[in-house]
């Protein structure tokens, strides 16, 4: 091969500007103001005022700040964790050959294609205290009513329920491409060696899918970071700030309380948070590579 | 052989079980949408609706602009879609194959915009957006949602794993870069356009927090917006009981269309999400 030369295929500076000329004015401005803006009171009316770090410390000095903190990392990782193992046994139940496997896979995929805020409103009224249907059974069997999204200990759990029926498909499908993607002489090898099915799934099946499980962690924990609608749709953040994420509270100080500078810091701490995690990250992975 | 034949019974019990828990809330949903108002706050769970109602379809689209609303999500998703896919492409290919200067500090940018949360800016955006009078417009609900580097980067990674040859012999032939970019590149793409077409719509179709925030009229205002302010009243809380009979007709109604595409298109969706994992 050597003394081929590699031709040019021109340069690019064409090809990227109609996507960076969008990318400029609608995200990078956007999103570099954020930092002046954090030092500064605004409610839109007037002009912004400086006022220092006074944003950052009453951020800290907010009790409800920690528990905001706190919902968002809970629901994160429950979510994550729940999401990805329970996609994996999915996609393992749906890829035995069984009848009906089509028709299931079918229903379990579609919940990805309703928007948050149908699926929001459809378990707020299964999860509804005095006539949802989940209620009504627990009662009839003797059981005591329970406030899914009423009782402040409660309310996040019911989201991640929620949430498990909604977007469990999509990890369900990827998983389902990876596992057929395995080759099968690797089963069949173990076969002969007499190993079970269990000690196939530990051995083979989970390190063939270690990049994709990572995939569909991060992804996970990325969405359920950012968790909004959920919230605005089922309970409005309450009840008592329980369900009251990150996005949730820069939302309604933004456009609820009109607190823009309020907001901003908490945007910027956010991306703070962020990009320490990415960073830990990268070193985990840098480790694992070597 | 019976031991295998239990095991056999479990499976099905639990594909039964799993296919319940994903089919009850879409009974739950018809079942609720097909009940007379003064059924559906009822002391026992009735499957079946005991008198069959249409009302509450009637209801939803007459009361409300239902249909201009379907129209907005439908002309803000092929929008978003279109743009999309008409700035990341050439950016993805870019980044894949073309030289220059910079390119790796500028492709670090792209990727900022897949780590900076959309709701960390979304204030600044909208004040924005409101200077440059794109509040309350289509394409105030549609650029800010085309920034998002995730197809660039589906785009870069399934072009640089095809094989150059075909590219160079069009170089070599007097190929222009647009005119690779079109007649090889493009064709050789399609598996991965299908994933950021199925991505990009469904995240459209579906979006909530950012179309509440730039329409407030019902002019451009989209179905998720219409549908949760509106008519499941979420604002005002959970000690507001909205008619929930005209909210899962309303909720139905909005499902019908993605549920078809969905159904039809299943082959694709699978491929698509696939597609991603894989890389």
């Amino acid at each position: 091969m050597f003394g081929k030369k590699r031709i040019n295929f021109g340069s690019a500076g064409w090809f990227l500007l109609p996507y960076f000329l969008i990318y400029f004015v609608f995200f990078f401005l956007p999103a570099i103001s954020i930092v002046p803006m954090s030092f500064t009171e605004w409610s839109i009316i007037g002009t912004p005022k400086f006022i220092g770090l006074e944003n950052y410390t009453s951020i800290f000095s907010d009790r409800y700040f920690v528990k905001t903190l706190s919902n968002t990392f809970i629901y994160t990782i429950l979510v994550t964790v729940i999401l990805t193992v329970f996609g994996l046994l999915l996609a393992i139940l749906l890829n035995q050959k069984l009848r009906g496997r089509g028709i299931a896979r079918t229903i379990v995929i579609m919940p990805y294609v309703i928007s948050s805020a149908v699926a929001g409103i459809l378990w707020r009224w299964m999860f509804e205290r005095n006539f949802g249907i989940i209620n009504t059974y627990l009662q009839q069997i003797g059981l005591p009513f329970v406030g899914w999204l009423s009782d402040p200990n409660i309310a996040l759990y019911s989201i991640v329920i929620m949430n498990i029926w909604w977007s469990v498909g999509f990890n369900t499908v990827t998983f389902l491409a990876a596992i057929q993607g395995i080759p099968e002489e690797l089963y069949q090898a173990a076969q002969v060696d007499g190993a079970s099915p269990f000690q196939s799934f530990l051995y083979i099946t989970i390190p063939q899918l270690k990049p994709i499980i990572l995939y569909v962690t991060i992804l996970c924990a990325a969405n359920s970071f950012q968790m909004f609608d959920e919230a605005y749709v089922m309970t409005q953040g309450g009840p008592l700030g329980s369900t009251t994420t990150l996005v949730y509270k820069s939302y309604t100080e933004a456009f609820k309380s009109f607190r823009l500078g309020y907001s901003a810091a908490l945007s910027v701490i956010t991306c703070a948070i962020i990009i320490i995690i990415t960073l830990v990250q990268m070193k985990a992975n840098k480790r694992n590579d070597t | 052989m019976t031991k295998k034949k239990t095991s056999l019974f479990f499976t099905y019990l639990l594909l039964f079980l799993v296919t319940a828990y994903y089919l009850i809330p879409i009974i739950v949903l018809v079942s609720t949408s097909l009940k007379p108002q003064g059924q559906v706050l009822s002391k026992t769970w009735e499957w079946i609706p005991r008198t069959f109602t249409l009302e509450n379809y009637q209801y939803v689209l007459q009361q409300f602009p239902y249909l201009k609303w379907t129209m907005n999500s439908l002309i803000v998703t092929i929008g978003t879609v279109l743009i999309t896919l008409m700035i990341s492409l050439p950016a993805g290919y870019a980044f894949a194959r073309l030289k220059m200067r910079g390119k790796n500090i500028l492709f670090s940018l792209v990727m900022l915009t897949i780590m900076i949360p959309f709701f960390a800016y979304t204030p600044q955006l909208y004040l924005l957006i409101s200077k440059m009078g794109l509040k309350n417009t289509y394409l105030g609900l549609i650029l800010p949602m085309t920034t998002s580097g995730v197809s660039i980067f589906l785009f870069r990674q399934f072009i640089q794993q095809l094989p150059p040859d075909l590219e160079e012999a069009a170089v070599l032939d007097g190929c222009s870069s647009w005119g690779v970019f079109f007649k090889v590149i493009l064709p050789l793409t399609k598996p991965a356009i299908i994933t950021s077409v199925i991505f990009t719509a469904v995240k459209s179709w579906n979006n909530l927090l950012w179309p509440l925030i730039a329409s407030s009229n019902d002019a451009v205002k989209t179905l998720p917006v219409g549908l949760s302010v509106n008519i499941f009243q979420v604002e005002t809380g959970l000690s507001n009981q909205p008619p929930y009979g005209v909210v899962m007709a309303a909720a139905l109604l909005s499902i019908i269309l993605p549920v078809l595409l969905f159904v039809f298109l299943q082959r694709y969706f699978v491929q698509g999400i696939a597609t991603t994992g894989l890389k």
